[in-house]
């Protein structure tokens, strides 16, 4: 009972939000008609053909462009982008090994060779560990200049 | 693995934030209409930007309205919130350049 209810409200939200996103697609399509062509027969002509084949044949394809699309123009890469450095790459590994996308474990380095630097750095305490880091690795030598 | 909680921590936040206008609400019957009457503000002008002042522009924003404002509310508060107040604003970067600020790496 309770599956049949929640299947009944996924398909209907599923089929409304197809729905809105028709709608806002043909919103898209008539701005695009209207400002290339403008007001005359050919721009209606040009409006049903193109909203009969994005909306009715292909909209499989075009409604998921279209959302990619929005969320691209919206910023969302952006946000992505920040969570990946915020990790610097490391939480991501993480997860990707935790689910078996991808397998090993840590990085292994030659005993004596300073880490490699794998990531951009992602904030001030990172900058911070690095530095120290870079500064525990340093030799004499190059720590005070040649002389 | 090490981190692997911060991006629980951020999506967290993230959705705490989208949730927080369904919350609201629910909580609140006069915030239900300022969120509801505010979304259908929104979409009625946004549907007369690009079709004028006609029937068209009537006859879509009632069926938007219904299917968004009446009938799944929440949903699009939370889909607003999201995409033009948290994203465009840079609040979300925010919010993960202050967690991975304060809670490191490793």
């Amino acid at each position: 009972m309770v599956l049949q209810t929640t299947g009944y409200l996924f398909t209907e939200f599923f089929s409304d939000m197809t729905l809105v996103l028709k709608i806002f697609v043909l919103l898209s399509i008539w701005d695009f008609v209207k400002q290339r062509i403008g007001n005359n027969f050919l721009a209606a002509i040009i409006l049903i053909g193109a909203a009969w084949f994005i909306l009715f044949d292909m909209f499989w394809f075009f409604g998921g462009i279209y959302i990619l699309i929005m969320l691209g123009m919206l910023g969302v890469s952006n946000l992505l982008i920040d969570f990946y450095f915020v990790g610097g790459g490391s939480a991501i590994k993480g997860l990707l090994r935790k689910v078996g996308i991808i397998r090993g474990g840590k990085m292994s380095r030659p005993p004596g060779q300073p880490p490699k630097i794998e990531s951009p750095v992602s904030s001030a305490v990172d900058l911070q560990k690095r530095q120290q880091q870079l500064r525990r690795n340093q030799s004499p030598a190059t720590k005070w200049g040649r002389r | 693995m090490s981190g692997m909680y911060i991006i629980f921590l951020i999506a967290g936040v993230i959705l705490a934030m989208m949730v927080l206008p369904a919350v609201l609400m629910m909580a609140s019957p006069v915030l239900e209409i300022i969120i509801k009457v505010a979304l259908a503000i929104i979409i009625f002008s946004n549907i007369r930007a690009h079709f004028g002042n006609n029937i068209l522009t009537i006859i879509i924003s009632a069926v938007l309205i219904y299917l968004l404002v009446i009938k799944w509310a929440s949903f699009t508060a939370a889909v607003y919130i999201f995409m033009f107040l948290i994203v465009p604003t840079q609040f979300a970067s925010l919010a993960i350049w202050t967690i991975g600020t304060i809670f490191g790496r490793e």
